[in-house]
Formats: structure tokens, sequence, C-alpha cells
């Protein structure tokens, strides 16, 4: 069941799509500051889609045996981890789409796929928010941090269709 | 006695006639939401209540196996990111119409989510900016083999010898042939439709491959009349490895171009290189996706072809009872014109009769509207009378004769038999003609 259609007396511990909006408001907040925060909007950007993806796969009854009771993502224990960064997620979520692992969410990622060809968040890295200043200054420009607000807001409009695709059936 | 389970159906009827009484209670605009199973929910636009909950579990105990786990039956704003893109999304529509007289409630909304079929529902097209575009017919039919494609071809025909200039696009990518029709086999181009759709998402479409694409029939000769057609597919490469990739939308600055738009620009782009004066293009028969948008999407004239069965009046029936609900019906019908194809040589007063009968029966049960007999007012309503010839029930005869049957100008030349042909769809071509003011008389 998506975690956010839960009624409010038990609420899950774990929302991605509650995660992906708040990360997203956040990092326009940021980038909407006078100077810009780049490098934390960026990293918000980033983290956003994240959630985004891992809330489209949570639409997926088939993929129920991914997430904990608490409605977060299982360790990396089993046989696929999907607890890896974007960069990372971008990759696998493409392999899924492939080998039609997704089941009924393909069509989802097979939208997400033919727009978007070349990751984009090549470049992007958790571990940047670990960097120096001078180096953000120059590794992190609008221009990168707008590309990645393109796509996390393409990833959220996208997990809004796909909750619309496969509601959560009764007893669930 | 053991209780039936809800069908799909049911439930959507229950959903209606549960929101008709209740949509009110819910304190904003509703729409509802029918998920790729059938499965519902409805998104609320307001606040959350205390009063919803009651409301929510008594929808979930009515919609059965096609309602929503009941914690996620009622949805709100805040469960979407951009709730508002679902609301005016070019799928939603009034879930209680008022063009058909329903008094429900009009602050409530549809939104179907099916994996195919969607375009029959759908709006047209914009027309382009770029100035005028010549008229479109679409030649289409619920089921093959009634001679739509042969009529097609006679159709252009005529409008060549007229002087017209032709443009004929072979959208029956499942079963291609209409090429075959006008175009000799050393004639044929190396690529067609197929190639055209293929490229745009992989190598991209440049001159040469339109050029390579493009051909004139050899069937007219005339000083200022032709044909040009764009076939399904050319001689070159492998069918079906083009066929299945065509129905990927196309990518383009971050926004998904569907197919219907695709072969929208693509006619215009054809249309403008062949300076063509008119457009014939031949739909694929049936309830498929390809049909549906040409028949609806494509701002052409959409000649229905028929034969006088019950096969014909209850294929149409379950297409125009789900019309009567489109949002752009108003538009739509004005460019529906029943086709009695095959008329039989023999009783053809009769059949003609029975023909015009059942096709009034049909239309006036859907899209037509209904009239205030007391009160008419002039032109308002969309209804005509049983035997007005210009109504789009009153069949545009084509008359079943063995020239049609064996009608193959380019293969066999010497077989044509050109007053049987005239007395077949003479009347056929000059109404069609009269649609898009064209005449079909010979010119020299």
């Amino acid at each position: 069941m998506p975690e956010a259609l839960a009624s409010p007396s038990t609420p899950p511990r774990f929302d991605y799509f509650d995660a992906a909006r708040r990360h997203y408001n956040d990092a326009v907040a940021l980038k909407a500051m006078n100077p810009p925060r780049l490098a934390n909007a960026d990293h918000h950007f980033g983290i956003a889609a994240e959630c985004a993806l891992v809330a489209i796969l949570k639409t997926d009854p088939t993929r129920a045996n991914l997430f904990n009771p608490d409605g977060g993502l299982k360790d990396a224990a089993g046989t696929e981890s999907v607890r890896v960064h974007m960069k990372q997620r971008w990759v696998l979520f493409d392999k899924s789409r492939q080998t039609k692992k997704v089941g009924k969410i393909g069509a989802a990622f097979d939208i997400l796929w033919r727009a978007y060809r070349q990751n984009p968040f090549d470049g992007w890295s958790v571990e940047q928010r670990y960097l120096s200043d001078i180096v953000v200054a120059a590794e992190i420009p609008m221009e990168s941090v707008e590309i990645h607000e393109k796509a996390a807001k393409f990833c959220l409009e996208l997990l809004d269709k796909a909750r619309t695709w496969n509601l959560p059936k009764a007893g669930k | 006695m053991k209780e039936h389970p809800i069908r799909f159906d049911d439930a959507f009827e229950r959903s209606r006639e549960w929101l008709r009484n209740n949509a009110s209670a819910l304190g904003g605009r509703v729409l509802l939401l029918r998920d790729l199973v059938g499965r519902m929910a409805l998104l609320i636009d307001g606040p959350r209540v205390e009063s919803h909950q009651a409301l929510s579990e008594n929808l979930a105990g009515r919609l059965g196996a096609y309602g929503a786990d009941e914690s996620a039956i009622f949805l709100y704003p805040q469960d979407f990111f951009d709730h508002e893109a679902l609301f005016k999304s070019p799928d939603t529509r009034r879930l209680f119409p008022a063009q058909l007289g329903d008094d429900g409630p009009q602050n409530v909304w549809l939104l179907e989510r099916e994996l195919t079929g969607l375009d029959w529902m759908r709006a047209p097209l914009p027309k382009p900016k770029d100035g005028p575009e010549p008229p479109r017919v679409t030649f289409f039919g619920l089921k093959g083999g009634v001679g739509r494609t042969t009529a097609l071809v006679l159709f252009a025909r005529a409008l060549a010898k007229a002087g017209v200039r032709v443009l004929v696009v072979d959208l029956d990518l499942e079963s291609p042939g209409l090429g075959s029709l006008l175009l000799p086999d050393n004639r044929r181009p190396k690529y067609g439709i197929v190639d055209y759709l293929v490229e745009q998402s992989g190598g991209g479409v440049d001159e040469q491959l339109v050029d390579d694409i493009i051909v004139r029939s050899p069937l007219v000769e005339h000083p200022t009349g032709e044909i040009h057609v764009i076939p399904a597919g050319g001689t070159r490469g492998d069918y079906l490895a083009k066929l299945g990739r065509v129905y990927q939308p196309v990518v383009t600055n971050g926004s998904a171009i569907e197919l219907a738009e695709r072969i929208d620009a693509m006619i215009a782009h054809f249309a403008s290189k062949s300076n063509a004066q008119v457009v014939l293009l031949d739909s694929r028969a049936g309830l498929h996706d390809l049909a549906a948008f040409t028949v609806t999407r494509l701002r052409a004239h959409a000649l229905l072809f028929g034969v006088g069965t019950s096969q014909t009046w209850n294929g149409y029936e379950l297409l125009f009872k789900d019309w009567m609900r489109h949002p752009s019906l108003d538009e739509l019908r004005d460019r529906l014109h029943m086709v009695a194809a095959l008329i039989p040589e023999t009783g053809r007063k009769e059949y003609t009769g029975r023909f015009v009968g059942k096709s009034y029966d049909l239309f006036a049960d859907t899209l037509y509207e209904e009239v205030n007999q007391k009160e008419p007012s002039e032109g308002d309503a969309f209804n005509f009378d049983v035997s007005d010839e210009t109504a789009p029930h009153y069949p545009i005869p084509i008359y079943w004769n063995r020239a049609l049957q064996e009608f193959d100008p380019i293969q066999d030349p010497n077989r044509i038999a050109e007053d049987q042909l005239r007395i077949a769809t003479n009347e056929f071509c000059s109404v069609v003609g009269k649609l898009i003011g064209m005449s079909t008389e010979p010119s020299s």
C-alpha cells in the first residue's frame, strides 16, 4: 500500500512520497534564496528523485518483499539491493525495466527511460555533501542544479501517475 | 443462494450513483480515479474532515473488489505532488455530462487509467498555427472486407481526374495493402510510414527519407490532378521489426510526443511536400488504437463503413454509447458520415430503406440530441429527420458490383470496367466530394 495513503491513525515510519516532496520543496527554497544555496539544493534534488523512484517501486504490489513493515526499504541482504543512491539506483531501475522485473510499474519506468536515455544524475553524488566550499562552487553550477531539479520534478509527477495506475487493493 | 461478486460494470454504476447522492457532502471538486484493473478511489479537492470516515467506509462497502483499500479510497491534495495535474489531465472528463442532460453534480470528474484505447475519447489535436490545412477524410470500418480501401482508391482517382492533388496515407499499418493498389512493384518506394516513425526516435527524419517514402501514383495522368501515396512500408528492411516499435512515444525536450501527434505532424509534412489539396486516410479496421486517433483526433471527416447486418449496428452502438460522454462530442459528431458499403444488386430499395432505418435508430439513441417537441428551438439541437440526406446517419451508398471486386488498376488495368465502376461509386464520390467542397467531375 502506498504509504501516504494510510489512515492517519497508523502513520508508517518511513514514507518515501512524503520524503520526496519534502526534499524537493526544501531544494526549491534553497535554490530561490539570495544568493542561492546551490550545493544543498542540489543534494536535496537528488534525494528527492531517489525517494520518488522508491515510492514508485512501492506502488507495485509484487515488490512488497523489498519493504519492511515500517514502510522502509529492507537492508542490502537479499537477492537485490535497492539501498543505493541516485546514480546507481537509476541504473538499477533501467535494468529492471529491461528485464520486465518491475511488473505493473514497468510502464512508469518505460516513461522514465524514454525521457532520460542518459542518467540526468551522472555527476551527482551523495558524497558531495561533504565537499569544501571551494570545490562545491566549482563542481555544482546552477546549470547542473537545474537539470537535477527538472529530473526530480519529473520523478515526482511520474509517482503521481503511477499511484493512479495501481490503487491499493482492499485488505492489503 | 450464493451472492454474485460485484462486476466491473456494476461497480462503476454504483460509484456513479454514490457520487450523485454524496458528492455535495465531500466539500469540493471530486475526481473519480479508475486504475488499470478498474479499481476506484476518489480524489477530493478539500480537507479531510471527520464525516469522511463514515462516507469512505460506506463507499468501500459498495464497490467490493473494485474499491481501493478503505484507508485509501478517499485521497486528498496532500496525497499527491501535483493533484491539479490529475484534474487537468487530457483524459479527465465529467462523470455526469450535462451535454447528455445529466443533472448529476457538475463538480465531479472521471479519470480513467487504461493502457490502450484512450484516443477514442480524446479531443481532436489542435489545428496547426501556420495557415489552413487541406481537408482530410478518414475511411474507417469496424470490420474489414467491406470495400473500404477500394472506395478510397476510387475516390482518389475521381478527385485526381477532376484536377485535384490528392495525398493518400496508408494508416492500416497492421494490414498494409493500399500501396499495391496504387503503385506498380517497380515504383514502390524504399521506405514507408513505419520508417518515418521509427527514425523519429532513432536516426532522425531528413528530406532524403521523406523523398524515399512519398511516390506519385501512375494511376491518373492529368495536367493538374495527381495522387501521391505514402505507403505503410517500403521495399527495404524488416517490416515487423519496425512495426513493433512505432507505438513508442518520442521524447523531445523532456516531454513525450504520442503517436497521434507524430502522425498528425507527419501527414502535415507530406501534405506540404506534395502540395496536396486533400488528404485521404486509410484507417485500420476495428476498435484499435491506430483507428481511434485516425477517426477522432486528426481533424478528418470520418466515413464509417458498414453493411446492413446486426454486427455493424451492434459494433457501432458500442462505440457511440461511449462517445455520448466524449468531451468534444459537438466537434466529433459533425464530422461523422455513415457509408452503406456493398449494397447488393437485387432488392436495393428495400435494403437501403432498412439501412437508413437502422442507422437512424443508432444515431437517435446515442449521438443525436432530443428535441423538445413542445418548444422546438431552431438550429440548437443536433438532430435530423430520418429522411434528411445530409444527416450523419443517412448512408452514402456504394453499390456492390463485380467490377469493384476485381478492381486492381495497377496490376490488372485491362479489367477496369469504367461504366460499371461509375454506377457503383459515382454517387459516393460526388457526395464525399461535396463534404470537402470538391468536385469529382472529370476535367481536362
